[in-house]
């Protein structure tokens, strides 16, 4: 943080003061004239990188309130210059307040316009700082942080005097709802105490009475409220003229007490209040002061600056913060990928051991499988003719009208023959399955007295392939008479002839399932 | 506050600086958005080898059983002579005997070239191939009996799978036959069998 420097500026005479973490100390002390301007315009060379702040407190500081339509944004900055230019010859220095708006009647906004009325006097001031590119943060009066006082204080009334007896004389600032209103200079002979601490109550109940003509108060208002802040060694002198009127209620502070309560560790010797205000100046982020953008523009240039640089090290640093919680993650996440390792070896070693007692294998256990399943694969696949020829042997047997002639055998997937009496009850093939079946089909031929006794040869037919379903897992995909009993065809015979030298053929297939 | 043109001069430094230490944050970040990409997978990896290591061992005694079922049919391989080249001589030796203990009729053969058994659901284990030599018979019998004996025959040899795939048995014309030629062959059968031997090594 740069050196901050403050000049408290008075009719007679500059100060130059350098604060740091609440430690006030003068540095040099300039007379208001040529000489003393070119002083301090050395004295600013000698500090480039200080931040400089003007607490002014003379006799020329007006104070003005006006209502204004209530208007927002460049119109309201607008309105606001116009009334200061209005009000004031020379606006370099000064301020428009807002004091809340109108809640009767038209909306209105209340203003504070403020500025002092001979600005040439810091002129030459203001111009050594310029030429010197010294970053000005801001020109304050001791009126405008009357305010900030009484917050420090804490004192809770609504409108009160704070009376404060500085280097330039006696100030006396009316505030209002947290806001100067009004504040008036008035010079005094620091030699006598008891004069200076009367002077305090008599000036308090002039300047009562001034407010009340002003109709800043009102005739039938409560007392009003006086901070004085006394010096400490004199707070006697202060409590015994301070005397509570129908009009005045005085509070007597121990100046001292109050500027270390504020922070304020240590000021030079001869400090009255002013070490309180520049302390306060030092301290508070207040927008409300007299310098333009023009005066402040190192200032801002110097804060944006930092800015930019605080932003990117902000970035940074938030960066650096999830970079660090990554890595933490990361480390977390090692860490488990070593303890799956640690497992994952362990249990491998048991396995090994498990494995070492496994019955030896002619080849890989996984090529072993592999082998075995294509094997069992095989096997499913195949069958002996025998079980197939016994069925059929056996349903035979009770059929001597009928003599086989051929049997063709073959494993695979039955097809219906096209026409067949049974072929309704076929499986349906299938292409690329494993074939499920043995399949036969019988040739033959019925040894019987009449070859167009057409119910005789049904029926010992229909006997025989009974006689196969019978048989386990044996099923009759179609059968083929040597006759055609279909509706849709004509049949002939010759009924009444003894024996016809023409024997009947028939051909049945028949599946069986494998391993059945 | 106005920050005028010339100023934006002033400003370039600060503003380097702002963008170098934003540009090294970011990179901070990525880098450590790297790392833990890399950790995460790896972790994922190490937790997979993990779970598969203690599946596997959880199933050791079931896989210990597999090995035991798997060799008993291993061994029923090795039986059936499926294990190894094949040996045709030892095929047509072992047709010989049949026909000579079994005193069969005329016993007529043909071996096709060995090719890789194409049974649907029999794959290819790289290490080992299922090969098949095709054998069509024809042969003349006196009754079925003597085709099932000698197919069972042929089975026992121990030579190789025997895997009948079709049989075709008909009836011998008998015109002229009379009751003292009862010797003479009845049926003729044409069969078709596979003879699977698993060979190491590529396919044919």
């Amino acid at each position: 943080m740069p050196d901050k420097r403050l000049l408290y500026f008075t009719s007679l005479h500059a100060v130059a003061y350098h604060w740091k973490s609440g430690t006030l100390a003068q540095e040099e002390t300039f007379n208001i004239d040529e000489e003393g301007v070119a002083a301090f315009s050395r004295y600013v060379a000698a500090a480039p990188g200080s931040l400089f702040t003007i607490l002014a407190d003379v006799v020329e500081e007006n104070f003005f309130q006006e209502n204004i339509p209530y208007v927002r944004g460049a119109d309201r900055r607008t309105l606001l210059a116009r009334k200061l230019a209005q009000r004031y010859r020379d606006t370099t220095l000064a301020l428009a307040l807002s004091l809340g708006t109108e809640t009767g009647g038209r909306r209105e906004e209340r203003i504070l316009f403020s500025s002092f009325t001979n600005p040439q006097q810091f002129q030459p001031w203001l111009d050594a700082l310029r030429s010197n590119q010294a970053r000005v943060a801001g020109v304050y009066s001791v009126a405008l942080m009357a305010p900030l006082a009484g917050k420090r204080i804490a004192f809770k009334t609504p409108r009160y005097l704070l009376v404060s007896l500085q280097q330039g004389g006696l100030r006396q600032s009316f505030v209002e709802n947290g806001r100067i209103r009004f504040s008036r200079l008035g010079r005094i002979d620091f030699s006598d105490p008891r004069a200076v601490a009367q002077a305090c109550a008599a000036e308090s109940a002039r300047i009562q009475q001034y407010l009340t003509n002003m109709r800043m108060l009102e005739r039938e208002a409560p007392p009003l409220d006086v901070i004085v802040l006394a010096p400490s060694e004199y707070k006697a002198l202060y409590d015994a003229a301070c005397v509570n009127a129908a009009k005045l209620h005085f509070h007597v502070f121990d100046l001292d007490r109050v500027a270390r309560s504020a922070g304020l560790k240590s000021a030079p010797a001869e400090t009255l209040a002013e070490g309180l205000f520049l302390h306060l100046v030092a301290v508070s982020r207040t927008g409300e002061q007299y310098a333009d953008d023009s005066l402040r523009r190192f200032y801002d240039l110097w804060r944006a600056r930092v800015g930019l640089i605080a932003a990117g090290a902000a970035v940074f640093a938030l960066c650096l913060a999830l970079s660090g919680v990554k890595l933490f993650d990361t480390y977390q996440v090692d860490q488990q990928a070593e303890a799956d390792r640690q497992q994952e070896a362990v249990a491998s070693r048991l396995y090994a051991r498990t494995q070492a007692s496994f019955p030896p294998t002619p080849t890989s256990t996984e090529n072993l499988k592999a082998i075995v399943k294509n094997y069992l694969s095989v096997l499913r696949q195949s069958a002996p003719p025998a079980n197939m020829f016994v069925d059929i042997s056996q349903a035979l047997a009770n059929s001597p009208q009928i003599e086989l002639e051929k049997i063709d055998w073959d494993i695979g997937t039955p097809k219906p023959a096209a026409g067949g009496r049974d072929a309704a009850k076929a499986p349906g093939p299938t292409q690329t399955a494993e074939p499920r079946y043995q399949i036969a089909e019988i040739s033959g031929r019925l040894f019987v007295p009449q070859a167009s006794d057409y119910r005789n040869i049904t029926v010992l037919l229909d006997r025989f392939v009974e006689a196969l379903r019978s048989r386990p897992g044996m099923e009759v995909v179609s059968t083929r008479l040597p006759f055609d009993i279909n509706a849709e065809k004509s049949i002939s015979g010759d009924i009444g002839v003894e024996r016809s030298a023409e024997v009947p053929r028939f051909s049945i297939i028949v599946s069986k399932r494998l391993g059945t | 506050m106005k920050i005028e043109r010339e100023d934006l001069k002033r400003l370039r430094l600060p503003a380097i600086i702002a963008a170098a230490l934003i540009g090294l944050g970011v990179a901070a970040l990525g880098v450590s958005e790297y790392y833990l990409a890399i950790a995460k997978a790896a972790r994922e990896v190490a937790r997979a080898q993990r779970v598969a290591a203690q599946e596997r061992m959880s199933k050791a005694s079931e896989e210990e059983r597999e090995i035991r079922e798997n060799l008993v049919s291993y061994r029923k391989m090795q039986d059936q002579g499926m294990i190894g080249s094949e040996n045709r001589l030892d095929w047509i030796d072992s047709i010989a005997r049949i026909k000579a203990r079994r005193k069969l009729f005329e016993i007529k053969y043909n071996i096709e070239a060995q090719k890789v058994l194409d049974y649907p659901g029999v794959t290819s284990t790289g290490a080992t191939v299922f090969v098949v030599s095709r054998m069509k018979l024809d042969m003349t019998l006196l009754h079925e009996g003597d085709l099932l004996d000698f197919l069972s025959d042929l089975q026992g040899a121990g030579k190789s799978l025997v895997s009948v795939r079709h049989c075709s048995t008909a009836r011998l014309d008998r015109g002229g036959m009379t009751a003292s030629q009862t010797l003479l062959p009845r049926l003729r059968s044409e069969c078709q069998i596979d003879l699977i031997t698993l060979k190491e090594g590529k396919a044919v």
